[in-house]
């Protein structure tokens, strides 16, 4: 077989630009960057972040149990958000934060996990994650925080609705305490 | 070693590993389909069968690397003209090493996670390196890197077939794994 120089080259060049462009795709596509960060947040530190804000404690009283169907409406709903986040008590980040006690925590506040900027100015700016701000931001997550690495909605095949957002919401303060 | 091929077609070894590795893959992308949509507690099952499946499509993939090194090597099918054909092959090698790549990626991604039996086909592997952040983090974004760039390869793979089936009568059969290159 004989091949050109410029077709083994040209074979080789378009192979290669698609690798680098794979390289970015995980970033692109989920906002997930290779690196973990040696961020702690102390006890201390949310108490100052939580200053004044006379939150309630969210997670103190029980849920009323809800049909079975409405509970499988709601880890419907919340399918694509479990790709990337964890809910569970010590479960790790993975391409988002881990969402254990997510409600009445200021933002930006989970061990480990890298924040982008917009997060942190978040944080700074008072932020605190309550069922209201919770769904401002799942409304529109860049309007809220612009900058910040969030890819929802997922890019393709997925349609946001306020039914479903309103069953996401639920199924996060229900499956985080 | 030395069988002679028709033009456009390979060789039985050729043949087999092809369908066996895609049948494997095709497996393995069900799994990894199925994954992010079972719940996190529930996962253990897919995760097994996922590290199990990865390291077939490895085994698999591997061997038809040096398949293409030391195997007959095919001649383009009539009418297409060798520097396109030669397109289809390299696409072909880096799609095969991609894989082999990817799995081996993942089982540096699973020894970073935190409390992770891999378990190959029942068979306890134990861990070589100490789990952690970095690791995990660094090698889970490698593995869906690739992920991706095997996908961008399927794509091309299936855009050039088309494409040199309508300009050069190649043929869309030999898209599919089979004797047909």
């Amino acid at each position: 077989m004989s091949v050109s120089l410029v077709a083994r080259l040209s074979h080789g060049a378009v192979l290669l630009a698609l690798l680098i462009l794979a390289l970015f795709f995980p970033y692109w596509w989920f906002g997930v960057v290779p690196f973990s960060a040696d961020y702690a947040v102390t006890e201390a530190q949310i108490g100052e972040l939580l200053k004044g804000k006379n939150l309630p404690d969210y997670y103190a009283e029980p849920l009323a149990a809800i049909p079975a169907e409405e509970l499988a409406a709601q880890k419907k709903a919340f399918t694509w958000c479990r790709f990337c986040h964890t809910l569970e008590q010590g479960s790790e980040n993975r391409v988002g934060p881990n969402l254990y006690r997510i409600y009445g925590k200021p933002a930006a506040v989970v061990d480990g996990f890298y924040y982008s900027d917009a997060f942190l100015e978040a944080q700074a700016q008072g932020l605190v994650w309550t069922p209201e701000t919770m769904a401002v931001f799942i409304a529109d997550p860049h309007s809220m925080i612009p900058g910040n690495r969030m890819r929802y909605p997922p890019a393709m095949g997925y349609e946001a609705s306020p039914e479903k957002e309103r069953l996401m919401l639920e199924y996060l303060l229900r499956m985080t305490r | 070693m030395a069988e002679h091929t028709t033009p456009g077609t390979q060789d039985k070894f050729a043949t087999w590993l092809g369908w066996l590795l895609a049948v494997s893959f095709l497996l393995l992308f069900w799994n990894i389909n199925q994954l992010p949509r079972t719940p996190l507690d529930q996962r253990e099952f897919l995760r097994l069968l996922h590290d199990s499946l990865g390291l077939l499509v490895v085994v698999l993939a591997v061997l038809r690397l040096v398949w293409f090194v030391k195997g007959p090597r095919p001649t383009s099918p009539p009418g297409l003209p060798e520097n396109s054909f030669a397109f289809n092959r390299a696409i072909l090698v880096i799609l095969v090493a991609t894989f082999a790549v990817t799995g081996l990626v993942g089982w540096f991604y699973a020894w970073g996670e935190y409390d992770r039996e891999i378990v190959l086909f029942g068979i306890n592997v134990p861990g070589l390196l100490a789990d952690g952040e970095r690791l995990r983090t660094s090698m889970g974004y490698l593995h869906s890197a690739l992920s991706f760039y095997y996908l961008m390869l399927f794509t091309v793979w299936l855009v050039v077939g088309v494409y040199q089936h309508f300009r050069y009568r190649a043929g869309l059969l030999r898209l599919l794994p089979g004797s047909r290159v």
